[in-house]
């Protein structure tokens, strides 16, 4: 997973050059915003799971169990990096883009695909809770890591799935963007809440779930606010634009 | 960054790679770095962004010239055409210098070939297969005729 990481790193420069030499754009902005925002999110995402997998029993993850979904998430990754740019390259949408039946089946293939990739999210969750490895790590950070790993899952899966409901990231003058970035991030949030604690307070379990909760229900509460239509009250104009 | 600027960056980056090669003697690790992996490494980058974003709007296709023709007819594409070779013709140099040496080929015989891949690549690369084929690896003492 990090391998493939510093690939969806190394495609960064290619992809900002098309950025610079394109004049193409697409909603207000560059063809090139979303292959280069997904790049890096992929990046980050694939980092961090590798990072995180390294607290896990190295035997176990020999297994099919776990080799098996990280070879079909990283294989989703691959693809749709590989649609959002040919889309891109094409000039036309990638997400919701149902303009002629090419276009409808890339979009069904990423559906699928985001499937496979959000579920690296619970298997590495899985695997730390049930097969830790050796490495130190404190009991209150692993509970915060794999804490941090469902919410991503469940609440990813909430925002986008929304999303690709009413076909669009726009409700109203909302962006759902917004909550499905705070979802995404859920993995890192939580367990980078309790490390900043740590120096004043080290977390067990409880504090740990009392710290999911609040950062839970504060991406709940920017879901129902953006369901209400309204765009996001503080301005992030490079999230959500006109 | 115009087309011009991108052709003369690639073109000195492509110098500069041929240069290295010619130093390969004396530096066989670094020229080949250079001239197998760095240089055309930077070039394809650029390669491929202009092909990211010119190759759906040109008109053409690979499935006859008069298809080809078409496509070069977008300058961005023959930009990208010509960075193909300039990167392509680098690595099949490095390719030449690094066989030469594995087959202990002086390197007198392999220079000339260098030029010729640089200005006529499948031309020099013919030369190269010749002097390949054809001159004998160095030996300790003296062959007979």
């Amino acid at each position: 997973m990090t391998r493939l990481a510093f690939a969806a790193l190394a495609l960064l420069p290619v992809l900002a050059l098309a950025w610079l030499l394109d004049p193409r754009e697409l909603l207000g902005v560059s063809v090139w915003a979303k292959p280069i925002k997904f790049a890096a999110g992929f990046a980050v995402y694939l980092l961090s799971l590798g990072a995180f997998a390294t607290f896990i029993d190295p035997a176990w993850r020999k297994t099919g169990a776990f080799r098996w979904p990280v070879i079909a998430g990283s294989a989703a990754i691959v693809l749709e990096q590989a649609i959002i740019t040919l889309q891109s390259a094409r000039g036309v949408g990638s997400h919701f883009n149902a303009a002629t039946a090419f276009d409808a089946a890339l979009y069904a293939a990423m559906g699928a695909g985001s499937l496979a990739l959000l579920a690296l999210a619970p298997v590495v969750a899985l695997g730390l809770a049930r097969h830790p490895g050796r490495r130190p790590i404190d009991d209150g950070m692993r509970d915060a890591i794999v804490i941090g790993l469902w919410m991503t899952g469940v609440l990813t899966l909430a925002t986008a799935g929304t999303m690709a409901v009413l076909g669009s990231h726009r409700f109203g003058a909302a962006d759902l963007r917004v909550p499905h970035f705070l979802a995404t991030h859920s993995m890192h949030a939580v367990p980078l809440i309790v490390l900043a604690l740590s120096p004043f307070h080290v977390l067990r379990r409880q504090g740990v779930l009392a710290v999911a909760a609040i950062y839970g229900v504060g991406v709940v509460a920017v879901f129902v606010q953006a369901l209400s239509g309204n765009p996001f009250p503080v301005p992030i104009s490079w999230l959500s634009h006109g | 960054m115009s087309l011009d600027h991108l052709f003369s960056a690639a073109s000195f980056l492509a110098m500069a790679g041929w240069l290295a090669l010619l130093a390969s003697p004396f530096t066989p690790k670094w020229s080949n770095r250079i001239a197998a992996w760095i240089v055309p490494s930077l070039i394809a980058v650029v390669y491929t962004a202009l092909m990211l974003v010119h190759f759906s709007g040109a008109d053409g296709d690979f499935s006859s010239l008069d298809g080809v023709a078409r496509l070069f007819a977008s300058r961005p594409v023959l930009l990208a055409g010509w960075l193909h070779y300039l990167a392509f013709d680098l690595a099949l140099g490095a390719w030449e210098v690094r066989d030469g040496s594995r087959r202990k080929l002086s390197f007198w015989w392999v220079l000339p070939c260098l030029p010729a891949t640089f200005l006529f690549g499948p031309a020099g690369f013919l030369m190269y297969l010749a002097v390949r084929t054809l001159v004998p690896r160095r030996q300790p003492a003296m062959a007979a005729a």
